[in-house]
């Protein structure tokens, strides 16, 4: 392996591949910022591009996409509350807070710096135990995918807003509508209503962008504020940069966060949204001062940031090891292998090893890349908060309505506007509108695994999930051992105490 | 017309700080009115979830692959069935302390809520107007439209702060996303306009792609 990786060494001694990377992450920065636009979307348009390039160049240019992306929807979630990317909606808790109490500058960059330190640690880690983790990779089928979305779900219901009770009714209304349209088993539609635009479900992308970004433009035109900073705060300390101590007091969480994305990066199909709500939700618990999450607390940026990037190293494993994507990212990662005539699997280790090697270790620098270019971009992103709402409004919306029209029809605006009017209304009312989202995304997995789980169990469904396949029935029964310290949190709880899952 | 005088872009008449709605809502007990709207909203939650729960079955349409049938061992009611079941029992479990709040009594008026519900009221007037005239008007005019109004709403008075920023934001994000990126945004369907829209853009073609 070392003679391999001295190799692969030789072959990152090139100026070209960082010039490619730096333009990548710059590219998946600007694309994650804009509400709409997908990593998913700028990798499939740049997927071309690096046909062109020779491999060592085209894959570090789509990884640096890739990277970029994921940061760059952290920028609108933390300065206006609007996720650029599904990863981010955790960092929407904390990042309006921060920025209106004047810290907008000091939640970007400790955003920057969590997701640049878990990206390279799980980097760093993959590439040390890629064997390991491809074994591990192995022993989680459907069921185990199965019952770490239950507990998901459960964990991410528990740990959003002050009520407990309204977050599982927001995740269960965003499972029953994630089942409008085709079922995932044998594609009968339901719910549809008669109506020829749900046969293909609901779009994900106007139903984000309605919950999020539509209510965050009602309530700034209802409030009187010039801009989106309080105007208790003193102008002169409105952009201060993260201090040593700062960034000092989250290492921990940052370094627990890393474990978490690294850990739920192994599992297929989950992702960084659900590793973000974990890394967030262990923060929380985590923290002498639980009670300051949801209301401007840099941990609650350290942690989920932190978390959803460090998703992306070991997602790249069962692709490298078995030739088989986890998610879509890595689909399009695996189509730029292939046409790169690499061909992902058990022997590319023996056939390519020093090319595999300088890519994970090009993924590794890309994080260094990363510190430096964002650091200088971010500083027109937090004086462009500053600006009053009468200029920032009216481009956010006519973002907003670009992001839904880039993916869909003109009629799917009328399902951003219905959204966005219902989110307004049940925030209002306090609830919170992330487990909805993510109840929406992890529906169809849902079903789609509990159905392959119920074929493997061939009618013994309790000794199948609870004694033939044990990771699956940890999670299951953490679920429920959740659900019950919950209710007895909650009755124990002294009224006006903050509860604290 | 409601005072939007604090909206004003700089140089407009000093006014009192006012903390935002989500600081406000963080902090404060439900007023009455908000009390009664969450009732109002966690008895439709139940109704609408118990009616689905109970109508499931009649929601799935006919079709899909019937040999996949035999293999399946989940009818397609049964998750959809179980989350909408959930969610009714949840509703239920939110609307007694809902309620209760309501009989209590507890909580007091807050100054200026209607005034605030009004203005997002009207915000979200001129976004479902804009929704409306997209595919009408086209990208660029709706968005100029739209950007004058709620710039104006927004108290911008001085047609010289704003004017630049309702012609040039339009152009440049439809040449953006049209050009760079390959997105097509919706082009008006009133001919004489969209043949400016094109010329425009041509222009714009010309001078920044080589």
């Amino acid at each position: 392996m070392l003679e391999t990786l001295g190799q692969s060494i030789d072959l990152l001694l090139r100026w070209d591949i960082y010039f490619y990377i730096s333009i990548g992450l710059v590219i998946g920065m600007f694309v994650g910022a804009m509400p709409g636009l997908t990593t998913i979307l700028a990798m499939a348009v740049l997927l071309p591009i690096s046909f062109k390039l020779e491999p060592m160049l085209g894959i570090p240019f789509l990884i640096g996409v890739y990277k970029g992306g994921i940061y760059g929807g952290s920028i609108p979630a933390i300065l206006v509350g609007i996720p650029g990317t599904g990863a981010s909606i955790a960092t929407t808790f904390d990042g309006p807070p921060l920025t209106r109490q004047g810290k907008g500058r000091k939640a970007l960059e400790m955003a920057l710096f969590a997701s640049v330190i878990g990206d390279a640690a799980s980097d760093i880690i993959t590439l040390l135990m890629i064997g390991l983790i491809a074994r591990i990779i192995l022993l989680i089928g459907p069921p185990e995918v199965f019952a770490i979305i239950i507990f998901s779900l459960i964990l991410i219901a528990s740990v959003s807003g002050e009520s407990g009770i309204k977050g599982a009714i927001a995740a269960c209304i965003g499972v029953g509508l994630g089942f409008v349209g085709k079922e995932s088993v044998d594609g009968e539609a339901r719910m549809t209503f008669g109506l020829d635009a749900l046969v293909g479900g609901i779009p994900l992308i106007p139903l984000v962008i309605g919950i999020f970004a539509l209510p965050e433009v009602f309530e700034a035109v209802e409030s009187r504020t010039r801009s989106f900073i309080n105007e208790s705060v003193d102008p002169a300390k409105s952009g201060e940069r993260l201090r040593w101590h700062e960034f000092k007091n989250s290492i921990r969480t940052i370094c627990r966060s890393t474990i978490i994305g690294t850990g739920i990066g192994m599992v297929p199909g989950v992702g960084q949204v659900v590793a973000a709500f974990i890394g967030y939700s262990a923060a929380k618990r985590a923290s002498k001062h639980p009670e300051t999450f949801g209301k401007g607390e840099l941990d609650g940026i350290a942690g989920p940031e932190a978390a959803n990037n460090a998703v992306n190293g070991p997602t790249l494993v069962p692709l490298l090891t078995l030739g088989i994507p986890g998610d879509n990212i890595t689909a399009i990662l695996l189509g730029a292998f292939v046409a790169h005539g690499m061909r992902p699997g058990p022997q590319i280790f023996n056939e390519q090893g020093a090319l595999v090697y300088a890519i994970l270790i090009a993924a590794i620098l890309a994080n260094l890349i990363f510190v430096v270019l964002a650091y200088v971009l971010l500083r027109p992103f937090a004086k462009a908060i500053q600006l009053p709402k009468a200029y920032l409004v009216p481009v956010i919306l006519a973002l907003a309505f670009v992001g839904t029209l880039s993916t869909g029809s003109a009629s799917d605006l009328g399902i951003m506007m219905a959204a966005g009017i219902c989110a307004y209304i049940l925030k209002k009312l306090r609830y919170d509108l992330a487990p909805l989202i993510i109840g929406f995304i992890l529906a169809e997995p849902l079903e789609l695994r509990l159905s392959q789980s119920l074929l493997y169990a061939r009618g013994d469904v309790l000794d199948f999930f609870f004694l033939q396949r044990p990771i699956a029935s940890f999670f299951l029964l953490a679920g429920i051992a959740w659900i019950v310290g919950m209710i007895y949190v909650r009755f124990r709880r002294k009224p006006g105490e903050a509860f604290v899952p | 017309m409601t005072d939007m005088t604090q909206g004003a872009p700089p140089g407009s008449p000093p006014v009192a700080p006012d903390p935002s709605t989500a600081d406000i809502d963080a902090a404060v007990a439900f007023s009455p009115l908000m009390a009664w709207a969450d009732v109002a909203v966690a008895a439709i939650l139940a109704l609408i979830a118990a009616t689905m729960t109970v109508a499931m079955p009649m929601l799935i349409a006919s079709g899909g692959i019937e040999t996949e049938r035999d293999f399946a061992t989940l009818s397609p009611a049964l998750i959809p069935r179980l989350a909408f079941g959930c969610l009714t029992i949840l509703a239920i479990v939110a609307l007694i302390p809902a309620v209760q709040t309501v009989r209590s009594g507890a909580g007091h008026p807050r100054a200026d809520e209607l005034g605030r519900l009004q203005r997002a009221g009207i915000a979200a007037a001129i976004a479902v107007g804009y929704a409306l005239c997209v595919t009408w008007l086209g990208y660029i005019l709706a968005t100029m439209v739209m950007t004058a109004a709620m710039a104006w709403y927004l108290g911008l008075r001085n047609p010289l702060a704003f004017i630049p920023g309702v012609i040039v934001v339009p152009v440049l994000i439809r040449f953006v996303f049209e050009r760079l990126l390959l997105i097509s945004l919706p082009r008006s369907s009133i001919e004489s306009i969209g043949l400016v829209e094109d010329a425009v853009l041509r222009f714009l073609s010309q001078v920044f792609i080589p």
